[in-house]
């Protein structure tokens, strides 16, 4: 509450936020009849001159749902008389968007192209396939969504870890390529060229999927919620007191931790690292982010890649891209972009790389380094 | 060595540690004061008030896919020991201030700040 009483201004003071600044101010200035005495009055002044808001805001509860989906933890927490109802319906989404994506699932729609190799493809998987192949196209191949049957042969979907050799890797790579995908845009068919050939959609399911969130929310009358799926965070508007959404960017290198926090609002915010899913086999570390080129675990030098955007599903493909890139290409890359995003990088000497559209929401005690247009 | 050369020693090496103690705190993070929740899909088990504790302990939470060691002592709340093949809840050491909630997807189970003013941040990401 301090916190947002120290960058909020007067007006956008919940009730009880200036309550807790009177007892702070109690605190500091219990020797001082004077100051108090104007501590007071300020005080009395805020209240009658926007108490009708004050009292607005504090009827604003957020009201927040855990829940565990794709694969990972979600947090979503909503503002508002709808919140509710807004919060159960976004629920119900992302469990129709698991069901639909879920390369673990025998029944989903991804499964099925991978059986048959193709077929028919839904709006909302016809709309991330257009947005993997864009992707695919603009990073060089560094984000592709026909990578998974490298994966498994890491075992990374079913955790049961091992090292592939080179042989078998070779085998494989020839199935890799998103240009080997032939897709009829207007008939909304997808054929896979090579029998064997497998796609996932997980390097952008969690990014479209808190987009179509922040969609429900406002369909809903929502105006001020956040989501936090897994790695993936999106935010609508600012907080009901006006205030920027504070969000943690966690520390490749003390996972307890963060490397800095993000103020934000109505954009999304997602990191890629190698970090938290990985493995080690005779003191080497296998991490699951693979470059689609080699077939390995990327080695591009950054052990973090965090994209900030609008575009939720954008920003959930880029931050991967970008860490299979690297600090130079990604840097080049987002000069181009036109502003399309902006990043954060960590790079395996702990250095902080910031693109300079960032620097004023980005907050840390370490130095980093401004990347200029 | 004389009783005030010992006794300066002795300051020396008290001050020496409790600076040493000082910056490994800082570069760490701190373990906070706060209330902790452990959770198991979303259910509240138990709350540890982290400012209360005086003595070491342990629990264990078990889920669908093993049991998970909660050890509470001077470092903070970490999950010391668990039998799923991917580690991460272990790896990540212990609930800091400002710092990321334990997550252990195979038993579903977090520890994190119960309530937001504890919690310091709306969001997090991670990868």
């Amino acid at each position: 509450m301090q916190k947002d009483s120290r960058t909020g201004e007067a007006a956008g003071l919940t009730f009880r936020a200036q309550v807790d600044t009177l007892h702070v101010m109690f605190a500091y200035e219990r020797r001082s009849m004077k100051k108090l005495l104007l501590m007071a009055l300020l005080y009395i002044a805020l209240l009658t001159g926007c108490g009708g808001q004050a009292v607005g805001a504090a009827g604003e509860e957020p009201v927040a749902a855990e829940l565990f989906a794709m694969d990972t933890l979600m947090r979503l927490t909503a503002y508002g008389e709808n919140a509710s109802e807004a919060l159960a319906a976004a629920e119900a989404e992302l469990y129709r968007l698991e069901a639909l994506l879920s390369i673990g699932r025998e029944d989903s729609e991804t499964s099925r192209l991978n059986r048959d190799g193709g077929g028919a493809l839904s709006p909302d998987t016809a709309q991330l396939l257009d947005t993997a192949l864009a992707l695919y196209e603009s990073t060089g191949g560094a984000f592709d969504i026909t990578v998974f049957p490298l994966m498994e042969a890491w075992g990374f979907p079913a955790q049961a870890y091992r090292v592939p050799d080179a042989a078998e890797l070779g085998a494989l790579l020839p199935l890799v390529g998103s240009d080997k995908l032939d897709y009829d845009a207007s008939a909304g068919r997808l054929i896979y060229q090579a029998a064997g050939m497998a796609v996932d959609f997980g390097g952008i399911a969690k990014g479209y999927t808190a987009a179509r969130l922040m969609d429900i929310f406002t369909e809903h009358g929502v105006s001020s919620a956040i989501v936090s799926l897994g790695g993936n965070v999106q935010t609508l508007g600012a907080k009901p007191d006006g205030s920027l959404w504070r969000v943690g960017v966690q520390d490749p290198q003390n996972p307890a931790a963060n490397i800095g926090i993000l103020s934000l609002r109505d954009v999304a915010a997602v990191t890629s690292g190698g970090y938290q899913r990985y493995f080690e086999e005779d003191g080497v570390v296998y991490h699951h982010i693979l470059d689609p080129k080699t077939g390995l675990s990327a080695d591009s030098g950054l052990i973090s890649a965090t994209i900030v955007s609008t575009d939720g599903t954008l920003a959930d493909g880029l931050s991967t891209a970008m860490f299979v890139l690297g600090a130079a290409a990604a840097a080049d890359y987002w000069r181009a972009s036109g502003g399309a995003f902006e990043m954060v990088l960590v790079t395996d000497d702990g250095g902080i790389l910031v693109t300079a559209g960032l620097t004023e929401a980005f907050e840390t005690t370490h130095d980093y380094e401004v990347i200029a247009p | 060595m004389s009783r005030k050369g010992k006794a300066w020693a002795v300051l020396f090496a008290v001050l020496l540690i409790a600076c040493a103690a000082a910056w490994y705190g800082f570069a760490r993070g701190s373990r906070g004061t706060g209330v902790a929740g452990v959770y198991q899909d979303g259910v509240l088990l138990r709350t540890i008030e982290l400012s209360a504790v005086t003595a070491p302990y342990e629990f264990t939470v078990t889920g669908q896919e093993g049991t998970n060691t909660v050890r509470v002592d001077e470092t903070g709340v970490f999950i010391r020991e668990a039998d799923c093949p991917d580690q991460t809840c272990v790896r990540h050491g212990p609930l800091l201030e400002d710092g990321t909630p334990i997550v252990c997807l195979p038993n579903r189970l977090v520890i994190r700040w119960v309530t937001e003013e504890d919690a310091g941040l709306d969001g997090q990401t991670g990868g």
